[in-house]
């Protein structure tokens, strides 16, 4: 809760004009720093006639500024590697280099942070956190992979060892039964840490093993997830089995940790519906824009993400496009006073992931909203490919949940399957062709699900 | 130029301060006063040449 800690209390009573007025210190501070520390920034600032002193507002910031992107940053590492000129610190403190997880295909940005920003990547995982019930003296079970070389790796166990917790870092170590196990010997587990679909996963893994995670659990006072949209049934039905709310976060490494969450309402509001993600905006500038005129966009309306560190020194971004699409919720929008402006929990998708399908922009999450919301499914994987005589096809693979699996008749199956096929053309305008599996043929994912391949390519071979 | 008597006494006073620090009631806070004095702990355990020898109390 807000009000249980004095300084976010604090934060929370400003008022919208208050908070700009900090943000518009707090961004006048930061560009003044870079013009003299940064090639990078100077260029960008010199290149659009932009000088640190002459801004006055925030919107003259947005309206001036040069965006960047990754293609940016790369060039930049390849002038002058392995940091780019955009580095911003003295090269001897670094303290801690972050990587992009490289997923794109394009190449991993590298990032250079401070002793101060190790503190503040670290504030940025145990703030959202703090805001979903974890407390001093809580055992917490991380089950992302720690480690390695991302933000996503390193942040959360530098997130709980501020927080005063007791934090079990089993992601990528232990089995998932392994993990299960663990949790019972602790007992008192009071906060859960994954990524949507390793969630997913857990769940999976609890249920089938005929325990009742609320029973088994009943300490446990939040599940935060991170990385992946979800259909709200799905919610619904987390938050019945386990017990208690359900947190998510929105953060990424250019974000150094998160930059918003869904606070202290938790993913659900009253009525059912999906709760906002509130921006931490005294720490990061989110502009949510449309990607072609870059135009804020309008409450309610879908946006690329675009982020400026305001408190980060080493390696910041100012103006980067995250290529991540969400829906833009104005503060005033959100159902509270709270002036912090938010994005819709649930949905937050890339640009960059969408597939052209038979005339449709065709988002992976659109088709696990769809998929998902069937309990009796399990686990998915989608195809796209061209047949011999140059028709695009879409087929999806299904596993069925433990008890659907073992009990459902052919009948039933056939539904089943007819129901889903239908939610999928209902949300993505797409007929696919659906193909029962068993739950061993498709992977576990324990971070960021990868569930399609595009194999249209392939089929223009000669 | 020996430093070593003077950042003795800067780290047992900044302990000081931290461990007033941890008096805070906000819990947002706690853990990080928390974690910011027992650092300094640290420094000044590795920082130790002479333990001092006090008898136990009998």
């Amino acid at each position: 809760m807000i009000k249980d800690s004095p300084l976010l209390a604090e934060i929370a009573g400003l008022g919208r004009a208050e908070l700009e007025a900090l943000q518009l210190a707090k961004l006048k501070r930061q560009l003044e720093r870079l013009y003299h520390s940064s090639a990078f920034y100077r260029a960008r600032m010199d290149g659009s006639g932009f000088r640190p002193d002459s801004i006055t507002s925030l919107a003259r910031f947005r309206e001036t500024f040069p965006t960047s992107g990754k293609a940016d940053f790369l060039a930049d590492q390849a002038e002058q590697p392995p940091f780019g000129a955009r580095l911003s610190i003295a090269r001897d403190q670094v303290a801690m280099v972050n990587m992009t997880g490289g997923t794109s295909g394009q190449g991993q940005e590298i990032y250079g942070r401070g002793h101060r920003d190790v503190h503040l990547q670290g504030y940025l995982h145990a703030l959202p956190w703090f805001l979903a019930s974890l407390r001093p003296g809580d055992e917490a079970i991380n089950c992302v992979p720690a480690g390695g070389m991302t933000t996503g790796g390193w942040g959360p166990g530098e997130g709980f060892r501020i927080s005063g917790v007791t934090a079990w870092h089993v992601g990528g170590w232990l089995s998932t039964d392994g993990k299960i196990d663990l949790m019972r010997k602790i007992g008192r587990v009071n906060f859960l840490y994954a990524s949507t679909n390793y969630l997913h996963t857990l769940t999976e893994a609890v249920l089938k093993r005929g325990i009742h995670p609320a029973a088994a659990f009943p300490q446990l006072k939040a599940i935060f997830i991170a990385a992946e949209g979800y259909p709200i049934e799905w919610a619904q039905r987390i938050q019945e089995l386990w017990g208690c709310k359900l947190h998510e976060g929105y953060g990424s490494t250019q974000c150094a940790g998160f930059a918003g969450s869904t606070a202290d309402g938790g993913v659900l509001t009253a009525d059912g519906g999906r709760g906002p993600i509130r921006l931490f905006e005294w720490h990061n500038l989110i502009e949510i824009v449309n990607p072609e005129t870059m135009r804020p966009v309008e409450s309610g309306e879908v946006g690329e993400i675009v982020v400026t560190n305001l408190s980060i020194e080493g390696s910041p971004v100012i103006r980067f496009r995250t290529g991540d699409a969400a829906r833009f919720i104005a503060h005033g929008d959100c159902g509270s006073s709270l002036c912090w402006n938010a994005i819709e929990s649930g949905t937050i998708g890339r640009f960059d992931d969408m597939m052209k399908i038979r005339g449709n922009n065709v988002w992976p999450s659109m088709v696990d909203g769809a998929v998902f919301a069937h309990d009796e499914v399990a686990e998915y994987a989608g195809r796209v490919f061209t047949t011999g005589d140059g028709r695009t096809e879409i087929e999806v693979r299904l596993a069925l949940a433990e008890l659907a699996a073992l009990r459902f008749s052919p009948e039933d199956r056939q539904r089943l399957f007819a129901r889903v096929r239908e939610a999928i053309k209902d949300r993505a305008n797409i007929w696919v062709t659906l193909v029962e599996v068993d739950r061993s043929e498709l992977p576990e994912f324990s971070y960021k699900a990868r569930r399609w391949t595009d194999e249209r390519q392939a089929g223009y071979r000669l | 130029m020996s430093p070593t008597p003077n950042d003795d006494r800067i780290l047992a006073d900044m302990l000081v301060q931290a461990e007033r620090l941890c008096q805070d009631a906000d819990p947002l806070m706690a853990g990080q006063y928390r974690y910011l004095a027992e650092r300094i702990r640290a420094l000044i355990e590795l920082r130790e040449t002479v333990i001092s020898q006090e008898k136990p109390a009998s």
